[in-house]
């Protein structure tokens, strides 16, 4: 079953529509993407309004180049500094954990607001690890943790992991909250199953070869690559 | 010796397991706990240091740790928020187990570990016939593994096996998770030894964890110069980590993969800035 949230759009849902049906091409789930980080974007920019406090975007490798980018676009005149890891999910017996295996990380340490984006928030595995790695690097005063699909009590069990100092300061950005999963463990109609498949990055581990454009192009105005 | 009465109370005592529900879950998170402690302190006898859990015919019998000279400590966890020793002299209370077990298998050690603080410090003062043999133990419940990231006995005890120099907390969490995978499937009532748990966290994730007994890096005296000719970038090697950095860009390369590694290297010869370094990176 899906539920919207207060921010969900007509808009949204039609994308996300997209984003669900198999018949979606790799160039249309890539600019789906793209326009839902728009949506996003908007929404978190009314909430931060302050321009005086740093604030930092965090991503993932595969959602560089077209979620964090289109959240991007609607908040560089904020002029965020940018985080992007590459981690490796691994499942050991019934556990399972993501490191960090690369990073590319701006200078994050005066920043006081933390938007961390995400295709799906399922297990929160990754969002976990990246938090970790994150709020040892900095000390934010606000955690947002924005998605298009929030998979059911995403929300409720990312905040248990960590200590009340760290998960009072989250704030959920969602479209919609999926409750089932299918045979294969996959959210649905969640993002039409594996994001890296359906963005043509292949699979898990060949998805970490990537390296985004947006990282180029933060680089290009940082130094010489 | 056993009564047939306490053969029967033994064997329909412990039905849980390690990772059947809360009382599993605790009891993992405090084997894990331990062994991060004992893989330390035996290092150098880790095929004559074991843990048993769930043993059979035992009273005290959640985990069960056997040293090189044969000594055993027999632990009970306890995840419950009311608990009182009873009358040692009684059968089935927690007094008589723990009397029991010390009359089976003296010399050992007993302790008995409670997640709640306030029943931690009434079970302080257990019968007299008890008092000098067992200790009590406070160790937190969380059903969550992160959060005993901010445990500091937990942390400490995590950071003496890692091999970063200065580990970071999501490395630490992928340790813990790594032994809590493992010893999540150890069969019961079945020594295993500390080099089983050693081997079997390297067989399982040869190249997603560092730790101490993790494989190292040896790295080749030309690949260190070709690597130290490309203006900017900045390695080092940490037990079985290489890490790197190039400005804000910087990554890490475990044991497995290092090898591989180094062979592009050593096959491309020269690298002439971190952009060659990088098609390396994404080439493994």
């Amino acid at each position: 079953m899906r539920t919207e949230s207060k921010y969900c759009t007509n808009d949204a849902l039609s994308l996300l529509g997209k984003l669900a049906s198999a018949d979606t091409s790799v160039n249309e789930y890539r600019d789906s993407f793209f326009q839902l980080g728009k949506l996003l974007g908007f929404q978190i920019d009314k909430l931060i309004p302050d321009l005086q406090n740093g604030f930092a975007l965090a991503c993932s490798s595969e959602d560089s180049d077209w979620l964090a980018s289109g959240l991007l676009s609607q908040l560089e005149h904020k002029d965020p500094a940018v985080a992007v890891f590459w981690n490796e999910r691994q499942t050991i017996g019934e556990f399972t954990m993501a490191p960090i295996v690369r990073s590319y990380e701006e200078d994050l340490s005066q920043c006081k607001i933390l938007v961390i984006v995400k295709s799906i928030i399922f297990t929160s595995c990754v969002v976990k690890t990246q938090l970790l790695r994150l709020i040892s690097e900095m000390t934010p005063e606000r955690i947002i943790i924005a998605s298009p699909v929030f998979y059911k009590d995403a929300d409720v069990h990312l905040k248990n992991e960590f200590p009340e100092a760290i998960s009072d300061k989250f704030e959920f950005i969602y479209f919609v909250m999926d409750t089932e999963t299918n045979e294969r463990g996959e959210v649905i109609p969640g993002i039409g199953g594996s994001v890296y498949e359906r963005l043509g990055l292949g699979n898990s581990i060949t998805k970490n070869k990537y390296v985004p454009d947006l990282v180029k192009k933060r680089r290009a105005l940082c130094y010489d690559y | 010796m056993l009564t047939k009465r306490e053969q029967e109370y033994l064997k329909n005592k412990h039905q849980g397991g390690l990772n059947n529900g809360k009382g599993g879950k605790y009891e993992l998170y405090y084997l894990v706990y331990e062994l991060f402690n004992l893989i330390v302190q035996y290092k150098e006898h880790l095929d004559k240091t074991s843990f048993c859990v769930q043993k059979k015919d035992t009273f005290v019998d959640d985990l069960c740790f056997i040293f090189p000279d044969r000594s055993q400590s027999f632990v009970q966890i306890k995840n419950v928020k009311n608990l009182n020793w009873g009358d040692p002299g009684e059968f089935r209370t927690l007094g008589y187990d723990f009397i029991r077990q010390k009359e089976e298998s003296a010399p050992c050690s007993l302790s008995l570990v409670l997640s709640d603080q306030t029943v931690c410090e009434n079970m302080q003062s257990p019968p007299d016939a008890l008092r000098e043999f067992v200790r009590v133990i406070h160790f937190p419940y969380f059903e969550e593994l992160d959060r005993y990231l901010n445990v500091e006995c937990f942390l400490t005890r995590l950071k003496c096996i890692s091999a970063y120099e200065v580990p970071k907390k999501d490395q630490l969490l992928s340790l813990a998770i790594t032994f809590c995978g493992i010893c999540s499937s150890v069969s019961f009532n079945k020594d295993h030894t500390l080099q089983y748990v050693v081997d079997s966290v390297n067989r399982s994730s040869s190249s997603k964890i560092n730790y101490i007994f993790g494989k190292k890096i040896e790295m080749n005296e030309e690949t260190e110069k070709i690597l130290s000719e490309i203006d900017g970038l900045t390695f080092s090697i940490q037990h079985s980590a290489f890490l790197w950095c190039y400005k804000w860009d910087k990554g890490e390369l475990l044991s497995d993969q290092f090898s591989k590694f180094e062979e592009l290297i050593l096959r491309k010869g020269k690298l002439k800035s971190f952009k060659d370094f990088e098609n390396i990176i994404t080439e493994l």
